[in-house]
């Protein structure tokens, strides 16, 4: 049965001895840490690897956390330096801006779903490669992998307000950029009520 | 209750479509929040595009959970304990306490070195060198040393840094002590030997090089014991290489009394030049 308690209580109750609550929040972060180094590594192994590294490594600085802190964006920061630490270590010049955001999808044609929804998917894919890098940072955490404002800010050693006012602008530049790539698709504009 | 971006991201991506947007909570939190707002606009349009992008890619919880199966994470779980499981004795318990507490271990250690120095074989004109000059030389040597182990301890949760920040440290590090070294002497109290200099000048340069690489290397190996991982970066390393070599510098300048500035240069400052480059030729 999933623990009730937030990621802060699992990693209070851990610092207090209680050791199932280390698995608690392997259970809880894993997941979404495995998504985002998939997509940030590519290769299956590295992604395993730098999970188990990920929370060795939260276990080891487990004494620098601090009452009021929150985990996620703890573990998710670690889990991005040491993936960045893997590609420089192999090479990797410079990785590119997007998988330097984790958003390297595919934007490859899916016949499930016909080619419409292809188009779609890769206009919105270029899209958000025109964006500025610390835009598309803001939108891949907030948006793909939900984070929060608070969260993203303590990340990025911003405040809540900068990664508000990025990831608004972000949108909003990335709807006009779809808008100027044709209307359309979906047939669907509708009203504009906000 | 009041909605969160995700709660508005969810109400998006429903198949109620429009109607979901106009629930109370919903459109409360969109008032509210400009990013979610803008996502909203044209009935959620541009949420429902990156929707598509996501979904397509098997990712996050906008449709398809595309994580690690049960069987997966049990052992990935498995490894992680056994990785803690080895995480035990002295270095695994000052490895787990602060940036601070370790950097002063460093300093510590640095002061240890020289200490040693100074009680067993201080340099000749002790007495006689200009106590400015000393504290200023001790000062900034061992303050660049302690800002090169500062940097490349700085835990791993915290955000990285601009790359610029570690590259302008170990330039300005290894760069230091040569503009000590080129300082001319104080005339007055201190005048510029020639000692170690001509045919000595090879083997008195040498000898205090392999003294300042030997006092390094062992803060290179406390700062190595202590690091968390973050020595898997070049950077971090070469800071750590840089850190030692500077203590390196550091207890020559207590040890030797030349000042000659060819000794100085080829003798005293390349120690954190040395280290750097051989622990980066080691890691290759």
């Amino acid at each position: 049965m999933a623990d009730a308690r937030s990621d802060e209580e699992l990693m209070a109750a851990y610092l207090g001895g209680d050791s199932l609550a280390f698995r608690g929040l392997f259970d809880r972060l894993a997941p979404q840490l495995m998504r985002l180094l998939r997509a940030r590594v590519g290769r299956e192994a590295d992604a395993h690897d730098l999970v188990q590294q990920t929370f060795l490594q939260l276990h080891r600085a487990r004494n620098d956390f601090r009452p009021g802190a929150r985990v996620r964006p703890w573990v998710v920061t670690i889990a991005m330096n040491l993936a960045r630490d893997l590609g420089r270590r192999k090479g990797r010049r410079k990785e590119t801006e997007l998988a330097d955001e984790a958003v390297l999808v595919d934007p490859r044609p899916v016949a499930a779903d016909g080619l419409e929804r292809a188009g779609d998917v890769r206009r919105v894919h270029d899209a958000l490669a025109q964006l500025p890098a610390e835009q598309r940072r803001v939108i891949v955490l907030h948006w793909f992998e939900g984070l929060s404002f608070g969260e993203i800010a303590e990340m990025l050693d911003a405040t809540p307000v900068a990664v508000r006012v990025r990831a608004h602008r972000g949108y909003e530049r990335l709807r006009k950029l779809l808008e100027q790539g044709g209307n359309s698709d979906d047939g669907s504009r509708v009203r504009s009520d906000t | 209750m009041t909605a969160s971006c995700e709660h508005v991201r969810a109400a998006m991506l429903s198949s109620a479509g429009d109607a979901s947007l106009e629930a109370p909570d919903v459109a409360s939190h969109l008032a509210s929040c400009d990013a979610c707002r803008e996502l909203a606009t044209d009935g959620g349009r541009l949420g429902r595009a990156l929707g598509a992008l996501a979904v397509d890619a098997g990712r996050t919880g906008a449709g398809v959970d595309a994580g690690p199966t049960t069987a997966e994470l049990e052992q990935l779980f498995a490894g992680v304990q056994a990785n803690v499981a080895r995480e035990r004795g002295p270095m695994a318990m000052l490895r787990s306490r602060s940036q601070t507490l370790r950097v002063v271990a460093v300093a510590a250690l640095i002061v240890l070195e020289a200490l040693l120095v100074v009680g067993l074989v201080p340099r000749s004109d002790l007495g006689i060198y200009p106590l400015l000059r000393h504290a200023a030389f001790v000062a900034l040597l061992g303050g660049m040393a302690l800002l090169a182990a500062w940097q490349s301890l700085r835990p791993l949760q915290a955000p990285a840094l601009p790359s610029w920040v570690s590259r302008g440290v170990v330039i300005a590090g290894i760069a230091l002590p040569f503009l000590l070294g080129m300082m001319p002497p104080e005339e007055d109290h201190h005048s510029l030997g020639h000692d170690g200099t001509g045919s000595a000048l090879a083997k008195f340069a040498f000898y205090c090089l392999a003294l300042g690489a030997a006092m390094g290397v062992a803060v290179i190996a406390l700062l190595r014991a202590t690091d968390r991982g973050g020595h898997g970066s070049g950077a971090r390393a070469t800071l750590a290489a840089l850190a030692g070599g500077l203590a390196g510098t550091l207890v020559v300048h207590l040890h030797c009394p030349l000042n000659h500035p060819f000794h100085l240069l080829l003798g005293h400052a390349p120690v954190g030049l040395l280290l750097a480059a051989s622990y980066a030729l080691l890691r290759r």
